[in-house]
């Protein structure tokens, strides 16, 4: 029989992947919006597809005063409105029973005391092993205090078992906090034990970025500065700031999007190929490129980045107001909820190529997607004429919604007339994951919450790689923090954003696809 | 042979066609479904599916074909094959099977070849069939007629295809075939040019039980104690108990082919060898660094008071450890759920329910679609199935 160490003989074979080692996930926030919309829903998820053991436990941590049954209530109704697919009784009063609560708040002793009790008496009695994952869906104010008690409780290195840390973004507000909040993370826990996440690498679609690059012969000989003009990253969203302005303000698109999401995706698209699949071996590649992104200096960021805000307009056909009349907005607001930036990447593969990245609130239509234009051909046969449209190729990966790829390229135009002649057009060949595969994409939380579990850190952000993409932001950060902006705002909601945004491309010879 | 050449515009309905004719005709079909811009439509193909089915069983063919494409976009080629028909005959119907994917608007269809076989035409049908294959998309051919898959025409299909979907569960009448099963499936993996390989639904249908005692060993805690497994008893409906309204196609031996499989399954993975007889339905393994391994088949009679699962023959797996820790772990299906309790050592017992419906053959072939290489453990688990049964006889 096969021992720890070794492959489990019944799994070889099998198309569903590993069950988690018993463990009890601490919620901190419990009464909030993440843990009811997402990481719940996509525990239970996990549970139905035989992903999690029996014994699995939940302990919810928050202010809100409430019983163990009332936040298995409170759960059972966030399933209810969130989950996807069917309910099933039965299953949810078996996870129910490993469902447990503890009110307190950051910084109180005796509920942290209550809270280990709990988890001693949860390991004696659902033979939880001692292993816990501490999950912070908690606003990054209360990161400080909650590690701090952590400390204070010995929780980071356990007796028994294994203790790990989950954070959500942002991960500090600047290279400064940043560098803080990892220093009193690496005080307490080892950084294998520490998991920065960004959901957007738990979605399949992100993960199709790599798959596509490195499962495909014909596309990494042209993936370099011979061939590709540039690189266009958007994510783009109609929906507004919704009820989250007061952490909004405090951010901005540039903290929101570009300095994890959009560098995430970046690297994704510039990485070298990894040696293996190994969670490191990949970081290594993704840091290394992220290295290579030159460094905007303060005098160059208006020559590299634009930002705006979004003023009233009309969004699907709603009239809708601009963001400093959003509830909870400072009606003097300099946050921009749009950003453009231009990345230069100082390495062989990409000397030369620029990679746009833009992401803002309030546009036509929600969208994320990584558009890689080619360079023309280098002698244009046919010549170009109002019956020729002979435009360079381009290869479109569709992030959400519409999820799959495109590759457009160019085709003569049959002239049933017989008339001998060369019209020619742009046509698309389409990959859509919904019609070439019926089934629906898994929640990334499910990915993101069952590979923390698994002690898979592939998909979170590394300490090195958290820095980086801080140390890239500064500069915009500081003159855009230094220079008030009196001209937001300066995009109509329903539009593609600001003016200036056109021109950073246009100043080279370039346009944004619309997407 | 049909001659007719159906104009209707509404292309989900069938239309005979030339059997000469069957290209063009999907040709002509897609071009009307395109022609219309107020009902986009997405025309998608990932694979062939060829299903050679009895002709009185064609439209329940189709509409399981139809179900299966939902989530694996196909050609799909359905021959309803007629033995008992004294004149030769083979006539065809084209249609698009078409729905809309979860959250679109626009629809997604497949296309749906159907090819009704009588007399002769049932051992050439073949060269009808080929020629419609989809090229560059993987082929898998499912038999779905009943008895073992044999005949001319299925032989020169099968050598076309990829994957080969079978249910021994339905040509399985007595456990001293798992031998012929096992020649079957060697020879067919064997066979030149095309790489093949065989799904068997017969074994899809045990993917709940292999997964729940498969996550047993995921858990370093759990394998501890399972390292000293000594009885693993496997709990099965007898056929002629069973509160199901056709019998007839269960044989009385039928419903243990199940229980057969997965002990093989356990034996072929863990090392079991040597299997001998205790009794009727105890058998004895050994095993690698302890004493024997009881495998215990145990067939039990429908009780309608506590109803666990009633489509499913297998309603629960129990595994036993000796040793000090006395450690018991037991799999249970329920009428919707499968239950997995663990009792390690002494400590408390802890469960996990999750959701479970047995399985429709759609689901478990869509399963098998997504497939294409040979699955080694199942070859594993039939060798091992094949002593079992020897040693059961």
């Amino acid at each position: 029989m096969a021992d720890e160490k070794s492959e489990n003989p019944l799994r070889v074979g099998l198309r569903m992947r590993t069950t988690v080692e018993p463990c009890t996930v601490v919620l901190f926030g419990a009464s909030g919006d993440l843990t009811k919309r997402k990481l719940i829903p996509a525990l239970f998820a996990l549970w139905q597809k035989h992903l999690l053991p029996p014994g699995f436990s939940v302990i919810g941590y928050s202010r809100t005063k409430m019983s163990h049954e009332a936040f298995r209530d409170a759960m059972k109704a966030a399933v209810l409105e969130f989950a996807e697919g069917e309910f099933n009784q039965s299953a949810w009063d078996s996870f129910a029973e490993g469902l447990f609560y503890v009110a307190g708040a950051a910084q109180d002793d005796e509920a942290f005391e209550n809270m280990g009790a709990l988890l001693t008496k949860i390991d004696q009695e659902r033979n939880t092993g001692g292993n816990v994952v501490y999950y912070l869906s908690t606003p990054p104010s209360l990161y400080e205090p909650i590690i701090f008690q952590m400390g204070k409780f010995k929780m980071a290195k356990p007796e028994k078992g294994w203790a790990r840390i989950v954070l959500e973004k942002p991960f500090g507000r600047d290279l400064k906090t940043a560098r803080e909040l990892n220093a009193k993370l690496e005080a307490l826990f080892d950084e294998d034990q520490i998991y920065r996440v960004d959901h957007f690498l738990g979605k399949d679609t992100v993960q199709n970025v790599m798959m596509f690059r490195f499962s495909n012969g014909i596309f990494e000989p042209v993936w370099n500065h011979r061939y590709v003009d540039h690189v266009q990253i958007t994510a783009a969203e109609a929906l507004g700031v919704e009820s989250r302005a007061g952490y909004y303000e405090e951010a901005g698109a540039l903290r929101d999007m570009i300095q994890n999401h959009m560098l995430q995706l970046l690297a994704l698209m510039a990485m070298d190929p990894p040696v293996s699949l190994e969670s490191n071996a990949v970081r290594d590649e993704k840091t290394r490129v992220m290295r290579a992104i030159r460094p905007i200096l303060h005098k160059e960021v208006s020559e590299f980045t634009v930002r705006g805000q979004y003023g009233a307009g009309v969004v699907n056909g709603h009239q809708v107001p601009g963001y400093r009349h959003e509830p909870g907005v400072n009606p003097e607001s300099a946050t921009e909820t749009y950003a453009a930036v231009k990345f230069l990447i100082d390495n062989w593969r990409w000397a030369g190529v620029p990679f746009y990245v833009r992401s803002g609130k309030r546009m036509p239509k929600r969208e994320a997607e990584i558009a890689i234009q080619f360079k023309r051909v280098p002698h244009l046969l046919f010549g170009r004429s109002a019956e020729n449209q002979i435009e360079p190729n381009q290869l479109v990966l569709r992030i959400q919604p519409d999820e799959g790829i495109t590759l457009r390229f160019n085709a003569k135009v049959p002239d049933p007339r017989g008339i001998p002649g060369t019209a020619i057009r742009e046509v698309n060949m389409d990959f859509l994951y919904g019609s070439s595969f019926g089934a629906l994409f898994p929640e990334s939380y499910e990915r993101i919450l069952r590979d923390a579990m698994l002690g898979d850190s592939t998909l979170f952000a590394r300490r090195d790689m958290v820095e980086i993409s801080w140390a890239l932001m500064q500069p915009i950060l500081d003159v855009w923090g230094s220079e008030k902006p009196d001209y937001f705002p300066n995009y109509e909601a329903g539009s593609w954003g600001p003016v200036a945004s056109d021109r950073l491309l246009e100043q080279d010879g370039r346009q944004w696809r619309r997407p | 042979m049909s001659t007719n050449m159906d104009t209707e515009r509404d292309f989900e309905r069938p239309r005979p066609v030339d059997i000469g004719a069957i290209e063009r005709e999907l040709r002509r079909m897609w071009h009307e479904v395109s022609s219309d811009p107020a009902h986009p439509v997405a025309r998608a193909r990932v694979l062939n599916l060829v299903v050679l089915v009895d002709a009185a069983r064609i439209n329940a063919a189709c509409d399981s074909a139809a179900e299966v494409a939902v989530d694996h976009p196909a050609r799909t080629i359905i021959v309803g094959m007629d033995t008992g028909k004294k004149k030769s005959s083979l006539s065809a119907e084209v249609s698009a099977r078409c729905h809309i994917p979860f959250g679109r608007r626009q629809q997604v269809c497949s296309e749906q070849v159907v090819i009704t076989a009588e007399g002769e035409a049932t051992h050439n049908f073949h060269g009808v069939v080929t020629p419609l294959l989809t090229s560059d998309l993987p082929t898998f051919l499912w038999w779905m007629a009943p008895g073992w898959p044999q005949g001319h025409a299925f032989e020169r299909l099968a050598a076309e295809c990829n994957r080969l979907v079978v249910d021994s569960g339905g040509f399985l009448n007595s456990l001293d075939e798992f031998g012929r099963l096992y020649s079957f499936i060697r020879d067919y993996n064997q066979s030149e040019p095309v790489e093949r390989s065989v799904a068997d639904l017969n074994w899809t249908r045990l993917t709940p039980w292999r997964l729940a005692l498969a996550g047993l060993y995921d858990v370093p805690q759990y394998r501890e104690a399972l390292r000293e497994l000594k009885t693993v008893s496997i709990h099965y409906l007898k056929s002629a108990s069973l509160p199901i309204a056709d019998k007839e196609s269960v044989g009385v031996e039928l419903t243990v082919s199940g229980p057969v499989l997965i002990a093989g399954w356990l034996a072929s993975r863990l090392g079991w060898t040597g299997a001998r007889k205790e009794n009727s339905n105890l058998v004895v393994y050994s095993a690698p660094h302890k004493a024997g391994i009881e495998v215990r088949l145990n067939a039990v009679d429908w009780d309608a008071s506590d109803p666990g699962c009633q489509a499913c023959f297998i309603q629960r797996i129990e595994l036993e450890c000796g040793g000090n820790n006395g450690s018991k772990f037991t799999i249970e299906i329920g009428p919707d759920f499968i239950e997995t309790r663990a009792a390690v050592s002494e400590s408390q017992e802890v469960s996990r329910r999750v959701g479970y419906n047995p399985r429709t053959d759609v689901e478990l072939v869509s399963e098998e679609v997504d497939i294409l290489t040979r699955d080694t453990v199942y070859e594993g688990a039939v060798v091992a199935a094949v002593d079992l049964s020897a040693v059961l006889i």
